[in-house]
Protein backbone atom coordinates (compact mmCIF):
# COMPACT_ATOMS: atom_id res chain seq x y z
CA UNK A 1 0.00 0.00 0.00
CA UNK A 2 1.53 3.34 -1.08
CA UNK A 3 1.26 6.56 1.58
CA UNK A 4 0.16 9.35 -0.50
CA UNK A 5 3.65 12.19 -0.40
CA UNK A 6 2.04 14.56 2.69
CA UNK A 7 1.30 18.31 1.13
CA UNK A 8 2.50 20.75 3.22
CA UNK A 9 1.60 24.16 3.27
CA UNK A 10 2.78 27.10 5.25
CA UNK A 11 0.96 30.15 6.62
CA UNK A 12 2.93 33.46 5.77
CA UNK A 13 3.83 34.01 9.35
CA UNK A 14 5.19 30.25 9.60
CA UNK A 15 7.23 30.58 6.46
CA UNK A 16 8.85 34.18 7.57
CA UNK A 17 10.08 32.65 10.58
CA UNK A 18 11.23 29.53 9.15
CA UNK A 19 13.06 30.97 6.02
CA UNK A 20 13.62 34.74 7.13
CA UNK A 21 15.64 34.85 3.59
CA UNK A 22 13.07 33.72 1.40
CA UNK A 23 11.30 35.71 -1.62
CA UNK A 24 8.24 34.29 -3.10
CA UNK A 25 7.89 35.27 -6.79
CA UNK A 26 5.29 35.01 -9.52
CA UNK A 27 6.15 33.92 -12.86
CA UNK A 28 6.27 37.60 -14.15
CA UNK A 29 8.77 38.40 -11.41
CA UNK A 30 6.32 40.09 -8.96
CA UNK A 31 7.22 40.30 -5.79
CA UNK A 32 4.65 38.11 -3.38
CA UNK A 33 6.45 38.02 0.00
CA UNK A 34 9.63 38.35 1.62
CA UNK A 35 11.31 36.89 4.54
CA UNK A 36 11.98 40.04 7.56
CA UNK A 37 16.06 39.40 7.10
CA UNK A 38 15.86 39.39 3.10
CA UNK A 39 13.43 42.91 3.56
CA UNK A 40 16.80 44.22 5.18
CA UNK A 41 19.17 43.50 3.44
CA UNK A 42 16.79 44.87 0.03
CA UNK A 43 16.76 47.91 1.99
CA UNK A 44 13.28 49.56 0.36
CA UNK A 45 10.03 47.96 -0.82
CA UNK A 46 9.48 47.17 -4.74
CA UNK A 47 7.25 45.40 -6.63
CA UNK A 48 9.00 44.00 -9.09
CA UNK A 49 12.42 41.52 -8.26
CA UNK A 50 14.37 42.86 -11.29
CA UNK A 51 14.13 46.44 -9.56
CA UNK A 52 16.51 44.77 -6.38
CA UNK A 53 18.17 41.86 -7.79
CA UNK A 54 20.14 41.09 -11.00
CA UNK A 55 22.03 38.22 -11.87
CA UNK A 56 25.39 37.92 -10.48
CA UNK A 57 26.83 35.77 -13.28
CA UNK A 58 26.27 36.65 -16.52
CA UNK A 59 25.99 33.71 -18.38
CA UNK A 60 23.61 32.28 -20.50
CA UNK A 61 21.93 35.47 -21.69
CA UNK A 62 18.73 34.46 -19.97
CA UNK A 63 16.01 37.23 -18.49
CA UNK A 64 16.80 36.98 -14.76
CA UNK A 65 12.64 35.67 -14.56
CA UNK A 66 13.76 33.03 -16.92
CA UNK A 67 17.08 31.87 -14.92
CA UNK A 68 15.42 31.51 -11.91
CA UNK A 69 12.69 29.62 -13.17
CA UNK A 70 15.16 27.00 -14.81
CA UNK A 71 17.14 26.94 -11.38
CA UNK A 72 13.77 26.59 -10.12
CA UNK A 73 13.10 22.98 -12.89
CA UNK A 74 16.42 22.07 -13.25
CA UNK A 75 17.60 22.46 -9.12
CA UNK A 76 20.59 24.20 -9.54
CA UNK A 77 22.28 27.27 -7.51
CA UNK A 78 21.40 30.94 -8.15
CA UNK A 79 23.58 33.75 -7.53
CA UNK A 80 21.88 36.96 -7.46
CA UNK A 81 23.04 40.29 -6.75
CA UNK A 82 21.82 43.48 -5.35
CA UNK A 83 21.41 46.07 -8.00
CA UNK A 84 22.50 48.92 -5.35
CA UNK A 85 25.52 49.29 -3.43
CA UNK A 86 27.36 47.63 -1.90
CA UNK A 87 25.91 45.04 -4.55
CA UNK A 88 26.16 42.04 -2.24
CA UNK A 89 25.64 38.66 -4.08
CA UNK A 90 23.57 36.32 -2.20
CA UNK A 91 23.57 32.90 -2.99
CA UNK A 92 20.50 30.26 -2.91
CA UNK A 93 17.93 27.84 -4.63
CA UNK A 94 14.38 28.56 -5.84
CA UNK A 95 11.81 25.73 -6.17
CA UNK A 96 8.31 25.31 -7.24
CA UNK A 97 5.87 26.86 -4.50
CA UNK A 98 3.81 24.21 -2.88
CA UNK A 99 0.34 24.80 -3.53
CA UNK A 100 0.66 26.68 -6.42
CA UNK A 101 1.11 25.97 -10.23
CA UNK A 102 3.34 29.32 -11.10
CA UNK A 103 4.80 30.77 -8.08
CA UNK A 104 8.40 30.76 -7.31
CA UNK A 105 10.04 29.97 -3.37
CA UNK A 106 13.75 31.59 -3.52
CA UNK A 107 15.83 30.98 -0.54
CA UNK A 108 19.40 33.39 -0.13
CA UNK A 109 21.49 32.96 2.08
CA UNK A 110 24.70 35.27 2.40
CA UNK A 111 27.95 32.72 2.07
CA UNK A 112 31.33 34.17 2.38
CA UNK A 113 30.19 37.60 2.45
CA UNK A 114 28.00 37.32 5.54
CA UNK A 115 30.53 40.02 7.43
CA UNK A 116 29.65 42.69 4.62
CA UNK A 117 25.46 41.97 4.46
CA UNK A 118 25.66 42.32 8.37
CA UNK A 119 27.22 45.49 8.75
CA UNK A 120 25.52 46.93 5.54
CA UNK A 121 22.30 45.56 6.98
CA UNK A 122 22.61 46.12 10.90
CA UNK A 123 21.39 42.99 11.18
CA UNK A 124 21.06 41.13 14.67
CA UNK A 125 21.49 36.87 15.75
CA UNK A 126 17.47 37.81 15.95
CA UNK A 127 17.63 38.24 12.05
CA UNK A 128 19.24 34.33 11.41
CA UNK A 129 17.23 31.31 11.61
CA UNK A 130 18.64 29.23 14.98
CA UNK A 131 19.82 26.01 12.65
CA UNK A 132 22.21 28.65 10.57
CA UNK A 133 26.27 29.05 11.50
CA UNK A 134 25.30 32.59 10.64
CA UNK A 135 26.61 33.41 14.46
CA UNK A 136 29.54 30.75 14.72
CA UNK A 137 31.32 31.80 11.28
CA UNK A 138 30.95 35.72 12.63
CA UNK A 139 32.05 35.03 16.11
CA UNK A 140 35.19 32.76 14.47
CA UNK A 141 35.75 35.68 12.21
CA UNK A 142 36.27 38.03 14.87
CA UNK A 143 38.16 35.43 17.48
CA UNK A 144 40.67 34.78 14.85
CA UNK A 145 41.25 38.57 13.44
CA UNK A 146 41.68 39.16 17.77
CA UNK A 147 43.47 36.14 18.60
CA UNK A 148 45.73 37.03 14.94
CA UNK A 149 46.49 40.66 16.25
CA UNK A 150 47.42 39.13 19.74
CA UNK A 151 50.08 37.23 18.26
CA UNK A 152 50.98 40.01 15.85
CA UNK A 153 51.84 42.05 18.84
CA UNK A 154 53.62 39.28 20.57
CA UNK A 155 55.93 38.42 17.21
CA UNK A 156 56.70 42.30 16.93
CA UNK A 157 58.18 41.99 20.86
CA UNK A 158 59.71 38.65 19.98
CA UNK A 159 61.37 40.42 17.20
CA UNK A 160 62.87 43.20 19.08
CA UNK A 161 64.10 40.79 22.21
CA UNK A 162 65.40 38.33 19.49
CA UNK A 163 67.34 41.71 18.15
CA UNK A 164 68.48 42.86 22.09
CA UNK A 165 69.54 39.97 22.55
CA UNK A 166 71.69 39.66 19.20
CA UNK A 167 73.08 42.71 20.41
CA UNK A 168 74.25 41.56 23.44
CA UNK A 169 75.66 38.31 22.45
CA UNK A 170 77.96 40.66 20.11
CA UNK A 171 78.86 43.20 22.40
CA UNK A 172 81.24 43.82 25.36
CA UNK A 173 79.05 44.39 28.56
CA UNK A 174 81.88 46.25 30.43
CA UNK A 175 82.58 48.37 28.00
CA UNK A 176 80.10 47.95 25.36
CA UNK A 177 82.64 47.61 22.56
CA UNK A 178 82.06 44.51 19.91
CA UNK A 179 83.36 41.43 21.64
CA UNK A 180 85.28 38.77 20.33
CA UNK A 181 81.90 36.72 18.46
CA UNK A 182 81.11 40.51 16.78
CA UNK A 183 84.73 41.05 15.48
CA UNK A 184 84.38 37.15 13.86
CA UNK A 185 81.21 38.44 12.15
CA UNK A 186 82.86 42.22 11.31
CA UNK A 187 86.25 40.48 10.21
CA UNK A 188 84.75 37.98 8.14
CA UNK A 189 82.43 40.22 6.35
CA UNK A 190 85.42 42.50 5.60
CA UNK A 191 87.32 39.72 4.23
CA UNK A 192 84.63 38.54 1.53
CA UNK A 193 84.46 42.31 0.92
CA UNK A 194 88.47 41.82 0.02
CA UNK A 195 88.31 38.60 -1.67
CA UNK A 196 85.24 39.97 -3.77
CA UNK A 197 88.20 42.65 -5.14
CA UNK A 198 85.66 44.97 -3.28
CA UNK A 199 86.71 48.48 -1.56
CA UNK A 200 89.89 49.64 -1.06
CA UNK A 201 91.26 47.02 1.62
CA UNK A 202 91.40 47.41 5.39
CA UNK A 203 93.54 47.58 7.93
CA UNK A 204 93.32 45.27 11.13
CA UNK A 205 95.02 47.03 14.51
CA UNK A 206 95.47 44.90 17.38
CA UNK A 207 96.36 46.97 20.86
CA UNK A 208 97.35 45.68 24.09
CA UNK A 209 97.39 48.36 27.23
CA UNK A 210 100.99 48.50 28.55
CA UNK A 211 101.64 48.19 32.43
CA UNK A 212 97.55 47.71 32.99
CA UNK A 213 98.42 44.74 35.26
CA UNK A 214 99.78 47.45 37.71
CA UNK A 215 96.64 49.45 37.98
CA UNK A 216 94.70 45.89 38.70
CA UNK A 217 97.56 45.33 40.90
CA UNK A 218 97.95 48.47 42.99
CA UNK A 219 94.30 50.55 42.69
CA UNK A 220 92.25 47.06 42.18
CA UNK A 221 89.83 46.02 39.50
CA UNK A 222 87.31 48.46 39.71
CA UNK A 223 89.84 50.75 38.96
CA UNK A 224 91.29 48.24 36.01
CA UNK A 225 87.46 48.02 34.68
CA UNK A 226 88.02 52.11 34.41
CA UNK A 227 90.50 52.16 32.45
CA UNK A 228 89.03 49.73 30.40
CA UNK A 229 86.27 51.79 29.62
CA UNK A 230 88.18 55.22 29.29
CA UNK A 231 90.36 53.09 26.73
CA UNK A 232 87.33 51.71 25.05
CA UNK A 233 86.01 55.71 24.82
CA UNK A 234 89.22 57.11 23.21
CA UNK A 235 88.88 54.20 20.71
CA UNK A 236 85.35 55.21 19.91
CA UNK A 237 86.26 58.70 19.37
CA UNK A 238 89.53 57.76 17.07
CA UNK A 239 87.56 55.41 14.46
CA UNK A 240 85.10 56.15 11.72
CA UNK A 241 81.24 55.22 11.79
CA UNK A 242 81.87 52.41 9.78
CA UNK A 243 85.07 51.13 11.48
CA UNK A 244 84.69 48.80 14.40
CA UNK A 245 86.72 48.48 17.58
CA UNK A 246 86.55 45.58 19.98
CA UNK A 247 87.95 44.18 23.16
CA UNK A 248 88.87 40.91 22.24
CA UNK A 249 90.44 39.89 25.94
CA UNK A 250 91.25 41.55 28.90
CA UNK A 251 93.61 44.85 28.17
CA UNK A 252 93.76 43.34 24.59
CA UNK A 253 91.69 45.35 21.47
CA UNK A 254 90.65 44.93 17.78
CA UNK A 255 90.26 47.88 15.34
CA UNK A 256 88.56 47.06 12.00
CA UNK A 257 89.23 50.18 9.78
CA UNK A 258 87.45 49.80 6.31
CA UNK A 259 89.42 51.09 3.13
CA UNK A 260 92.09 52.13 4.54
CA UNK A 261 95.55 51.52 3.30
CA UNK A 262 97.72 54.37 3.93
CA UNK A 263 100.56 53.14 6.22
CA UNK A 264 101.64 57.18 7.41
CA UNK A 265 97.35 57.68 7.94
CA UNK A 266 97.80 54.56 9.96
CA UNK A 267 100.51 55.17 11.94
CA UNK A 268 99.31 59.05 12.74
CA UNK A 269 95.79 57.17 13.92
CA UNK A 270 97.52 54.74 16.36
CA UNK A 271 99.70 57.38 17.46
CA UNK A 272 96.82 59.51 18.31
CA UNK A 273 95.51 56.75 20.59
CA UNK A 274 98.57 55.60 21.96
CA UNK A 275 99.00 59.54 23.28
CA UNK A 276 95.35 60.13 24.41
CA UNK A 277 95.76 56.52 26.70
CA UNK A 278 99.28 58.04 27.86
CA UNK A 279 97.86 61.63 28.34
CA UNK A 280 94.27 60.25 29.98
CA UNK A 281 94.93 57.35 32.25
CA UNK A 282 97.46 59.21 34.66
CA UNK A 283 94.76 61.87 35.89
CA UNK A 284 93.40 59.61 37.18
CA UNK A 285 95.14 57.30 38.59
CA UNK A 286 98.00 58.77 40.69
CA UNK A 287 101.35 56.64 40.19
CA UNK A 288 100.52 54.49 37.23
CA UNK A 289 101.53 54.74 33.72
CA UNK A 290 99.26 52.71 31.23
CA UNK A 291 99.97 52.93 28.01
CA UNK A 292 99.42 50.75 24.69
CA UNK A 293 101.31 48.86 21.73
CA UNK A 294 99.88 48.55 18.55
CA UNK A 295 100.53 46.23 15.50
CA UNK A 296 98.75 46.92 12.16
CA UNK A 297 98.12 44.24 9.46
CA UNK A 298 97.02 45.58 5.64
CA UNK A 299 94.84 43.31 3.59
CA UNK A 300 96.55 44.34 0.91
CA UNK A 301 99.95 42.26 1.15
CA UNK A 302 98.00 39.21 0.90
CA UNK A 303 96.32 37.20 -1.91
CA UNK A 304 94.55 34.73 -0.31
CA UNK A 305 93.92 35.86 3.38
CA UNK A 306 92.13 34.28 6.27
CA UNK A 307 91.13 35.31 9.30
CA UNK A 308 93.74 33.07 11.33
CA UNK A 309 96.68 34.45 9.50
CA UNK A 310 95.11 38.11 9.79
CA UNK A 311 95.13 37.88 13.39
CA UNK A 312 98.10 35.98 13.60
CA UNK A 313 100.05 38.56 11.85
CA UNK A 314 98.49 41.41 14.03
CA UNK A 315 99.93 39.51 16.69
CA UNK A 316 103.05 39.36 15.67
CA UNK A 317 103.01 43.29 14.98
CA UNK A 318 101.57 43.76 17.79
CA UNK A 319 104.97 41.79 19.81
CA UNK A 320 107.12 43.27 18.03
CA UNK A 321 105.96 46.69 19.60
CA UNK A 322 105.94 45.13 23.08
CA UNK A 323 109.70 44.26 22.46
CA UNK A 324 110.50 47.24 20.49
CA UNK A 325 110.02 49.54 23.87
CA UNK A 326 106.27 49.34 24.40
CA UNK A 327 103.91 52.29 23.49
CA UNK A 328 104.71 52.30 19.83
CA UNK A 329 103.09 51.44 16.79
CA UNK A 330 104.17 48.22 14.17
CA UNK A 331 103.18 48.44 10.88
CA UNK A 332 103.96 45.17 9.07
CA UNK A 333 104.69 46.22 5.01
CA UNK A 334 105.45 42.99 3.95
CA UNK A 335 104.20 39.29 4.38
CA UNK A 336 105.21 37.00 7.14
CA UNK A 337 106.81 33.51 6.22
CA UNK A 338 103.93 31.27 6.75
CA UNK A 339 105.33 29.22 9.12
CA UNK A 340 105.59 31.93 11.57
CA UNK A 341 108.78 33.11 13.11
CA UNK A 342 107.00 33.86 16.00
CA UNK A 343 104.09 32.16 17.31
CA UNK A 344 100.98 33.51 19.17
CA UNK A 345 101.46 33.63 22.67
CA UNK A 346 105.42 32.91 22.72
CA UNK A 347 105.41 36.08 24.52
CA UNK A 348 104.31 35.68 28.19
CA UNK A 349 102.63 38.91 30.00
CA UNK A 350 105.24 38.90 32.62
CA UNK A 351 108.34 38.77 29.63
CA UNK A 352 106.79 41.73 28.25
CA UNK A 353 106.35 43.46 30.90
CA UNK A 354 109.55 43.17 32.11
CA UNK A 355 110.71 44.86 29.00
CA UNK A 356 111.59 48.70 29.45
CA UNK A 357 110.72 51.12 27.09
CA UNK A 358 113.65 52.24 25.30
CA UNK A 359 112.66 54.96 22.96
CA UNK A 360 110.41 57.51 24.17
CA UNK A 361 109.91 59.50 21.57
CA UNK A 362 110.22 56.42 18.39
CA UNK A 363 106.51 55.45 19.18
CA UNK A 364 106.77 54.61 15.10
CA UNK A 365 108.94 51.76 14.31
CA UNK A 366 108.47 50.09 10.81
CA UNK A 367 109.24 46.19 10.72
CA UNK B 1 48.31 29.66 22.23
CA UNK B 2 49.10 29.44 26.05
CA UNK B 3 51.27 32.50 25.03
CA UNK B 4 47.90 34.11 24.61
CA UNK B 5 46.64 32.84 27.83
CA UNK B 6 50.24 34.37 29.88
CA UNK B 7 49.61 37.13 28.14
CA UNK B 8 46.29 38.14 28.95
CA UNK B 9 47.51 37.56 32.54
CA UNK B 10 50.60 39.00 32.41
CA UNK B 11 49.16 42.48 31.33
CA UNK B 12 46.53 42.34 33.68
CA UNK B 13 49.07 41.79 36.38
CA UNK B 14 51.57 44.69 35.26
CA UNK B 15 48.51 47.16 35.25
CA UNK B 16 46.87 46.46 38.39
CA UNK B 17 50.24 45.07 40.79
CA UNK B 18 52.50 47.02 38.96
CA UNK B 19 55.37 46.19 35.94
CA UNK B 20 58.53 45.84 38.75
CA UNK B 21 56.39 43.74 41.40
CA UNK B 22 55.30 41.80 38.58
CA UNK B 23 58.81 41.41 37.39
CA UNK B 24 60.24 40.86 40.35
CA UNK B 25 57.71 37.61 41.24
CA UNK B 26 58.41 36.43 37.51
CA UNK B 27 62.49 36.90 38.51
CA UNK B 28 62.38 34.66 41.30
CA UNK B 29 60.31 32.12 40.51
CA UNK B 30 62.70 31.26 37.05
CA UNK B 31 65.61 31.29 39.92
CA UNK B 32 63.51 28.59 41.62
CA UNK B 33 63.28 30.45 44.82
CA UNK B 34 59.54 30.54 44.59
CA UNK B 35 57.25 27.42 45.50
CA UNK B 36 54.47 27.58 42.77
CA UNK B 37 52.79 24.43 44.10
CA UNK B 38 50.91 22.56 41.79
CA UNK B 39 50.67 25.47 39.36
CA UNK B 40 54.11 25.23 38.14
CA UNK B 41 56.09 28.42 36.72
CA UNK B 42 53.26 28.97 35.27
CA UNK B 43 51.67 32.53 35.38
CA UNK B 44 48.60 31.01 37.75
CA UNK B 45 51.55 30.59 39.84
CA UNK B 46 53.04 33.91 39.91
CA UNK B 47 49.38 35.22 40.42
CA UNK B 48 49.26 33.10 43.66
CA UNK B 49 52.79 34.72 44.82
CA UNK B 50 51.30 37.99 44.00
CA UNK B 51 47.47 37.03 45.84
CA UNK B 52 50.15 36.05 48.82
CA UNK B 53 52.24 39.32 49.07
CA UNK B 54 49.01 41.23 48.54
CA UNK B 55 47.56 39.19 51.60
CA UNK B 56 44.60 38.86 49.38
CA UNK B 57 42.64 35.69 48.55
CA UNK B 58 43.68 34.44 45.40
CA UNK B 59 40.30 34.24 44.59
CA UNK B 60 39.74 37.89 44.94
CA UNK B 61 42.90 38.25 42.41
CA UNK B 62 41.15 35.68 39.57
CA UNK B 63 37.84 37.52 40.11
CA UNK B 64 39.23 40.82 39.02
CA UNK B 65 41.13 39.14 36.23
CA UNK B 66 38.08 37.64 35.36
CA UNK B 67 36.44 41.18 35.43
CA UNK B 68 39.31 42.84 33.62
CA UNK B 69 39.09 40.08 30.67
CA UNK B 70 35.42 41.05 30.05
CA UNK B 71 36.46 44.73 29.97
CA UNK B 72 39.00 44.49 26.92
CA UNK B 73 36.95 44.91 23.94
CA UNK B 74 37.71 42.08 21.85
CA UNK B 75 36.93 39.95 24.41
CA UNK B 76 33.40 41.47 25.51
CA UNK B 77 32.65 41.71 22.11
CA UNK B 78 33.33 37.68 21.52
CA UNK B 79 31.73 37.22 25.46
CA UNK B 80 28.52 38.83 23.58
CA UNK B 81 27.58 36.58 20.41
CA UNK B 82 26.93 33.80 23.63
CA UNK B 83 23.35 35.74 24.41
CA UNK B 84 21.21 38.70 23.28
CA UNK B 85 20.74 39.83 27.11
CA UNK B 86 22.30 38.82 30.36
CA UNK B 87 19.88 36.48 31.36
CA UNK B 88 20.04 34.60 27.72
CA UNK B 89 23.66 35.31 28.18
CA UNK B 90 24.01 32.82 31.45
CA UNK B 91 21.49 30.73 29.95
CA UNK B 92 23.75 29.83 27.68
CA UNK B 93 27.04 29.95 29.25
CA UNK B 94 27.31 26.11 28.89
CA UNK B 95 28.56 26.93 24.84
CA UNK B 96 31.24 28.79 26.49
CA UNK B 97 33.73 26.00 26.93
CA UNK B 98 33.22 24.87 23.18
CA UNK B 99 33.57 28.75 22.14
CA UNK B 100 36.78 29.44 23.89
CA UNK B 101 38.24 25.65 22.88
CA UNK B 102 37.44 26.86 19.31
CA UNK B 103 39.21 29.91 19.47
CA UNK B 104 42.62 28.44 22.05
CA UNK B 105 42.26 24.69 22.04
CA UNK B 106 45.18 24.70 24.73
CA UNK B 107 42.46 26.45 26.90
CA UNK B 108 40.89 23.52 28.78
CA UNK B 109 38.35 25.42 29.91
CA UNK B 110 36.00 23.30 32.41
CA UNK B 111 32.43 21.86 30.88
CA UNK B 112 29.42 24.04 32.45
CA UNK B 113 26.68 22.57 33.77
CA UNK B 114 23.08 25.16 34.11
CA UNK B 115 20.81 24.80 36.50
CA UNK B 116 17.33 27.52 36.77
CA UNK B 117 16.59 27.70 40.36
CA UNK B 118 13.38 30.21 40.21
CA UNK B 119 12.70 32.63 37.52
CA UNK B 120 15.77 34.53 38.88
CA UNK B 121 18.34 32.40 39.81
CA UNK B 122 20.51 30.61 38.08
CA UNK B 123 23.28 28.02 39.23
CA UNK B 124 26.54 27.22 37.33
CA UNK B 125 28.26 24.71 37.92
CA UNK B 126 31.98 24.01 37.29
CA UNK B 127 32.91 20.12 36.65
CA UNK B 128 36.78 19.32 37.04
CA UNK B 129 37.66 22.98 37.12
CA UNK B 130 41.46 23.94 37.93
CA UNK B 131 41.17 26.16 41.28
CA UNK B 132 41.53 29.70 39.08
CA UNK B 133 38.68 28.99 36.57
CA UNK B 134 35.47 29.28 38.92
CA UNK B 135 36.51 32.44 39.60
CA UNK B 136 37.65 33.35 36.94
CA UNK B 137 34.78 32.54 35.28
CA UNK B 138 33.05 35.23 38.55
CA UNK B 139 34.83 38.19 37.32
CA UNK B 140 33.65 37.62 33.72
CA UNK B 141 29.67 36.96 34.57
CA UNK B 142 30.03 40.34 36.94
CA UNK B 143 32.22 42.09 34.05
CA UNK B 144 29.08 41.13 31.27
CA UNK B 145 26.39 41.62 33.61
CA UNK B 146 27.74 45.35 33.63
CA UNK B 147 28.01 45.01 30.00
CA UNK B 148 24.68 44.09 29.57
CA UNK B 149 23.21 46.68 32.09
CA UNK B 150 21.77 44.17 34.49
CA UNK B 151 22.26 44.00 38.05
CA UNK B 152 22.71 40.89 39.12
CA UNK B 153 24.12 39.09 42.43
CA UNK B 154 26.96 36.43 41.54
CA UNK B 155 28.28 34.19 44.41
CA UNK B 156 31.14 31.89 43.83
CA UNK B 157 31.25 29.35 46.10
CA UNK B 158 34.03 26.22 45.64
CA UNK B 159 33.42 25.07 41.75
CA UNK B 160 29.85 26.44 42.21
CA UNK B 161 28.43 29.99 40.53
CA UNK B 162 25.25 31.45 41.65
CA UNK B 163 23.69 34.21 39.52
CA UNK B 164 20.87 36.17 41.15
CA UNK B 165 19.48 38.43 38.12
CA UNK B 166 17.56 41.23 40.03
CA UNK B 167 17.18 44.00 37.39
CA UNK B 168 17.55 43.22 33.56
CA UNK B 169 18.03 46.51 32.69
CA UNK B 170 19.38 48.59 35.32
CA UNK B 171 22.09 50.88 33.37
CA UNK B 172 22.26 51.43 29.87
CA UNK B 173 23.70 48.31 27.81
CA UNK B 174 27.08 49.25 26.54
CA UNK B 175 25.58 47.90 23.45
CA UNK B 176 26.99 45.29 20.65
CA UNK B 177 26.57 45.68 16.96
CA UNK B 178 27.37 42.40 14.49
CA UNK B 179 29.61 43.10 11.66
CA UNK B 180 33.49 43.44 11.26
CA UNK B 181 34.31 46.00 14.54
CA UNK B 182 37.64 46.75 12.00
CA UNK B 183 36.01 47.69 9.35
CA UNK B 184 32.61 49.11 10.82
CA UNK B 185 33.50 52.72 10.93
CA UNK B 186 34.37 52.60 7.34
CA UNK B 187 30.80 50.36 6.22
CA UNK B 188 28.77 51.51 4.00
CA UNK B 189 24.72 51.82 5.85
Amino acid sequence: MRIPEPQISFSTPTLQRLLPMHLLMAPDGEILGTGPTLRKVLGRKCRKIGEVLTQARATTGQSLIDEIATAATRGERLFLRLTEPPHLTLRGHAVAAAGSETAILINLGFGIGLTDAVSHAGLTDQDFAPAELAMELLFLHEANRAALSELSNFNQQLQAAREAAELQAHTDPLTGLTNRRGVELVLSAALKTFRDGKGAGFALAQLDLDRFKDVNDRLGHAAGDRVLCDVADILKEAIRSNDTAARVGGDEFLLILRDLNDAATLDRLACRIIRRIEERIPEKLPGCTVSASVGIVLSEHYRNLTEDRILHDADVALYRSKYGGRGRVTILSEVLPVEPALPAGTVAQDDADRLDRTDDDGISHRA
Amino acid sequence: MQTLLDRAIGEFMREVYGIERWQDILDQMSQGLIDTGPDGAGYAGAMREAARRLAKPEADLFEDLGAWLARHEPIRRLLRFSGSNFRDFVMRLDELPDRAHMVVPELRMPSILIRQDDSNTVTIELTEAQAGWPPVLGGILRGMADDYGALGLILVEGDVITVRISDESFSEDRGFQLGDPYHAATASR
